[in-house]
């Protein structure tokens, strides 16, 4: 959805429902009452298909607001070709998931829990030929084609290929071979002459420079949430985020909450934060980004948030702080 | 006094005594309509886990046993035609 409108600037709003999370901060913070909010229960469950929000072309001043207070990387808003996101006078987000590569073990927990998908971890691993050290080596005179190593190899590393009814190929891909000496046991005809330096002849050489593990870590800042997943589940602290909000969210306990049947908490959450053990709604704060999305959806009130503070800086206007200020108690 | 616990007792005949505090919810089928004009094609009906509102001709139909007070219907219906007795 776009709206666009030129007068003395071109001001274009953009509004990316890809990234949207449904909260509805940019509808509460709409000074003209522009964006309206969604079903948010039913399109999170898929009974209807429409878009998180509605902006309302009529009514929308394009004064950018929606854009600034989203943290979620939904609304684009942009004056003559810019987006306000670099223009001095306007608000900025300090948001932050960040990864020290060189604390970075490369385990892909992180890409595992991400609820966006928004991680990847491009790892290289050491060329394994450097590690696995040993030899190997099959005497084709002597091999009657038993086919009794090929079966017996556990990795797989020796191929017998049948040219024909008179001939064959043995061949041992060495990038798969353990050196395990299977192959050599087994042989019939003593044809195989197999050696792990690793046992055999005592220490391996290798060098740590050869074991080392490379990667890299992609975050798609666009569909980023910075809910801090990856830093809860990295095992050896390498990342750091920075929330959009800080605060608190907690239930109130209410009896009227049925947890199994209802859980239009847990559905609705875009951070995976909410579970139900025993039909008892439990937040973990540490994955949440106090959107306040379960709150709007919770038929009995029984989720409370209270926002201390937001990582929104330079909002220059003071009606806009105003109204941004709304966001946080 | 007797008479009135009586009446009441006809009155919630679907429950069990225990859970006499039960109250179901309400269909106004004015505001309802049929679920061919619904906006949200019976959303309430989707969105009830607990199969307590099904079709009937056309109609949603309260099934007041299955109900168990969530209120996903009441927050949910396009047409505010759910409400609390």
């Amino acid at each position: 959805m776009k709206i666009e409108r030129n007068g003395e600037q071109e001001r274009c709003l953009e509004y990316k429902s890809h990234n949207c999370i449904g909260c509805g901060i940019c509808a509460d913070m709409c000074p003209t009452s522009a964006i309206k909010s969604g079903p948010i229960l039913p399109i999170d469950r898929g009974l209807v298909k429409m878009d998180y929000i509605n902006i309302d072309k009529d009514k929308c001043a394009l004064c950018g607001l929606c854009a600034s207070s989203c943290a979620f990387n939904a609304l684009d808003f942009s004056i003559d070709g810019e987006n306000i996101k670099n223009m001095e006078n306007y608000p900025k987000w300090s948001l932050q998931t960040t990864f020290d590569n060189d604390t970075c073990k490369y385990c892909l927990n992180c890409e595992r829990v991400c609820p966006k998908d928004a991680i990847t971890v491009a790892r290289v691993l050491p060329d394994r030929s450097k590690l696995v050290t040993g030899e190997i080596d099959i005497d084709k005179e002597k091999c009657i084609d038993c086919h009794i190593c090929e079966e017996m190899c556990p990795a797989d590393a020796i191929t017998i290929k049948e040219n024909g009814k008179q001939s064959f190929d043995i061949s041992v891909n060495k990038d798969k071979c353990v050196y395990c000496l299977v192959c050599k046991r087994v042989c019939p005809q003593e044809a195989i002459f197999a050696a792990c330096r690793g046992c055999s002849y005592g220490e391996a050489e290798i060098s740590a420079e050869d074991a080392e593990i490379e990667g890299n870590i992609i975050v798609d800042e666009e569909s980023c949430i910075n809910c801090g997943w990856c830093e809860d589940i990295c095992p050896v602290d390498a990342v750091r985020v920075i929330k959009p909000f800080e605060g608190e969210i907690f239930t109130l306990g209410k009896e009227e909450c049925k947890g199994d049947s209802c859980h239009a908490c847990q559905d609705v959450c875009p951070c995976n934060a909410i579970t139900l053990e025993d039909g008892e709604v439990q937040i973990h704060q540490e994955h949440c980004v106090l959107c306040g999305k379960c709150v709007k959806v919770c038929p009995q009130s029984n989720i409370s948030l209270k926002r201390s503070n937001m990582n929104l800086d330079n909002v220059v206007s003071k009606s806009w702080d105003k109204i941004l200020s709304n966001m946080i108690e | 006094m007797k008479m009135k616990s009586i009446c009441l007792y006809k009155h919630i005949a679907y429950y069990d005594l225990n859970e006499v505090i039960f109250m179901p919810v309400i269909i106004d089928t004015e505001k309802c309509g049929k679920i061919e004009n619904c906006p949200g094609e019976g959303l309430c009906i989707k969105i009830c886990e607990k199969s307590a509102l099904i079709e009937e001709n056309g109609d949603v139909v309260l099934v007041p046993e299955n109900c168990d007070d969530c209120d996903l219907c009441i927050q949910n219906c396009p047409n505010q035609a759910i409400s609390k007795s």
